[in-house]
């Protein structure tokens, strides 16, 4: 459970293309939130593949594992795939179990799935949970990181800044907190309703590092996510600036890609959109 | 917030069943907060976070969580004697909760206080979601369970067994009295599984040591036996009908009274064969709404295994309830022990 175990980082951006076009057959064969995904799927290569957790595929209950926690539930299809592809199970549950009705790739994610720490869906839950978490560690005496990742139109949950609160409060530490910023609520833009700025602002009053970073730039995601060792201390935001649907051109930044379902009218587009141009 | 027994008390003896002031006579206010004892009933004080502290001796996984409530919710015994494995979580429900439900994950018992209304009506997405979905290991155990608060509808969880009824995986525990507090917390203690438990705070009436009675998980216990009326009650109810019993045997009324403390998962048997008896009404009693707690529940099972006695229920009115002294608010609304021994007359 190192970090050098996993994927060498010039490989990355090749993953995350991987990894978005499954999201979007997942979506077309299945349903699921697509733009959702898309906005967060360097965020989670940089995690898992980056190997920014120190989680371990063959031991996915490993006391010592760090512990990641999809707050956005409704980001499940990109966790399933990042897990598929790193062994946390075979990859062909992603085309036979995923929504299929037998818990084991549930439509929003579920702590039964292997290297799932919790069932999320319900929105505000993570950030606290973890907080949980992250006490239970700092009694237990260990050494582990604690990351959630939530959608910024989840900040709305006024559970979220309890929780906020609480971790400042505990010097919370070990506790790593990752906004997807994608400024797209499952209807709207957040602006338009709850506008979230001066967002970061908001967390540093409440007691947070915050470190802003390019929500799909995985050089930047490493050096903002990677540990920093201190056990106690300001816990840390990382507030990540993304685009919802990225990837897709006629679903980026526009809202009604949160539930509209990828249809056989949309499908050759989008496939086409993700057709790997890197190095 | 300690009670004022002479307040509460209007009787001359404990033999005489309570009853509100005279009208004209308007109790304080520290009645609507007062202990339910009266004054020849004895007390014993801070049940469950006595209990908890002992417990927490040998048991290093328990820990404290409260809602800003801990002297409230008797958790300050547990906070004082061992404050590294208390949190005051500030008036913050949905973080409690979370919190518990995290500390659970990896193997601490976390025990989460706050007030009844606040468990069941503000974090129940929480307790739902985070906890019972998947059988963590939290005990939330809150005060002021049904009209057991002056305050009014605000601080009144009139309601909390209905909400927390349709909760899979979730047990629920309305306890009698610091004996049945006691017992229930090194019980739910020692049972794997998301509880809720129904809390009696501060200075507590003790009375179940004269039956031959002991807590049971899941399990409903006959306290006395009578062929005219049975009652099957449940919290602080099982003591308002143990008193009517002996007013009504002054009558020639035999009166039976099984004390329903699991509310979840029902003690179906006991409560079948006890109702089956025939010629015998079956009266519940419960400090709680009548929709969706007890009365229902064991009418549900009555009517559904084909028991059908003579059925009655008493509990509270489906309305906001009024502010005042308590004593006052259980006459009017019907739980008192006079209002008790009223109704069954009625219905004989």
């Amino acid at each position: 459970m190192t970090r050098s175990d996993v994927s060498a980082p010039h490989s990355l951006p090749r993953v995350a293309n991987h990894l978005r076009n499954q999201v979007l057959e997942l979506c077309y064969r299945h349903g699921g939130h697509a733009s959702t995904a898309f906005s967060c799927v360097e965020i989670l290569v940089a995690l898992y593949h980056g190997g920014i957790l120190r989680v371990d595929p063959s031991a996915p209950e490993d006391l010592d594992r760090d512990r990641f926690l999809l707050s956005k539930g409704h980001g499940e299809t990109i966790l399933y795939a990042v897990l598929a592809d790193l062994g946390f199970f075979p990859e062909d549950w992603l085309w036979t179990h995923y929504r299929s009705g037998d818990h084991r790739l549930g439509g929003h994610v579920d702590h039964q799935t292997p290297g799932i720490e919790t069932t999320s869906g319900a929105l505000g839950h993570g950030l606290g949970l973890a907080c949980g978490l992250t006490l239970a560690a700092r009694m237990d005496g260990q050494a582990r990181r604690h990351v959630v990742l939530m959608g910024d139109a989840e900040c709305s949950e006024g559970s979220v800044w309890e929780a906020a609160l609480f971790a400042a409060q505990w010097g919370l530490g070990r506790l790593t907190a990752i906004v997807d910023r994608n400024h797209i609520g499952s209807l709207d833009h957040t602006r338009n309703y709850l506008a979230l700025e001066p967002f970061a602002a908001k967390w540093e009053a409440f007691g947070w590092e915050v470190v802003p970073v390019d929500g799909h730039d995985l050089t930047a995601l490493d050096k903002a996510l990677s540990p920093r060792g201190e056990a106690e201390g300001k816990p840390r935001l990382v507030l990540a600036e993304t685009v919802k649907g990225k990837g897709c051109r006629m679903m980026e930044n526009d809202p009604i890609w949160h539930v509209r379902p990828v249809t056989d009218d949309v499908i050759a587009q989008c496939r086409e959109d993700l057709t790997w141009t890197g190095p | 917030m300690t009670g004022q027994p002479k307040i509460l008390s209007q009787r001359k003896s404990k033999s005489e069943p309570r009853q509100a002031p005279p009208p004209g006579e308007r109790l304080t206010t520290s009645a609507m907060i007062a202990s339910l004892a009266d004054g020849d009933t004895p007390t014993t004080s801070a049940p469950f976070g006595k209990a908890l502290a002992d417990l927490a001796k040998t048991r290093a996984d328990i820990v404290g969580l409260s809602a800003d409530l801990s002297k409230y919710t008797d958790m300050h015994v547990f906070a004082e004697a061992y404050p590294d494995r208390f949190y005051q979580m500030g008036m913050a429900e949905q973080v409690m909760i979370s919190a518990a439900a995290g500390l659970a994950r990896e193997g601490f018992t976390p025990f989460a206080t706050t007030y009844a209304v606040f468990a069941s009506r503000r974090a129940y997405d929480f307790i739902c979601m985070a906890i019972a979905e998947e059988q963590l290991n939290v005990k939330i155990v809150c005060a002021l369970p049904g009209l057991t608060t002056g305050y009014g509808p605000s601080h009144q969880a009139t309601e909390d067994l209905a909400i927390f009824r349709g909760m899979p995986n979730l047990t629920i525990i309305d306890p009698c009295d610091a004996l049945d507090v006691e017992q229930a917390t090194h019980a739910i203690a020692a049972h794997q599984g998301p509880t809720y438990m129904r809390l009696l705070r501060g200075k507590v009436p003790r009375i179940l040591d004269r039956y031959n009675y002991s807590f049971e998980l899941g399990k409903a216990k006959m306290l006395r036996d009578g062929a005219d009326v049975l009652f099957v009650s449940t919290g602080l109810m099982t003591m308002r009908v143990l008193e009517a019993a002996v007013t009504l045997e002054k009558d020639g009324t035999r009166v039976g009274v099984l004390h329903v403390p699991t509310i979840k998962p029902l003690d179906t048997d006991t409560i079948l064969a006890a109702c089956g008896k025939t010629g015998r009404l079956v009266v519940t009693a419960e400090n709680h709404t009548k929709i969706g707690g007890l009365g229902e529940a064991v009418a549900s099972l009555l009517l559904t295994h084909g028991v059908a006695p003579t059925f009655r229920q008493i509990g509270l009115p489906d309305e906001f309830l009024d502010a005042g002294a308590l004593p006052t608010l259980h006459d009017r609304y019907r739980i008192s022990t006079l209002a008790v021994i009223d109704q069954v007359r009625g219905w004989l």
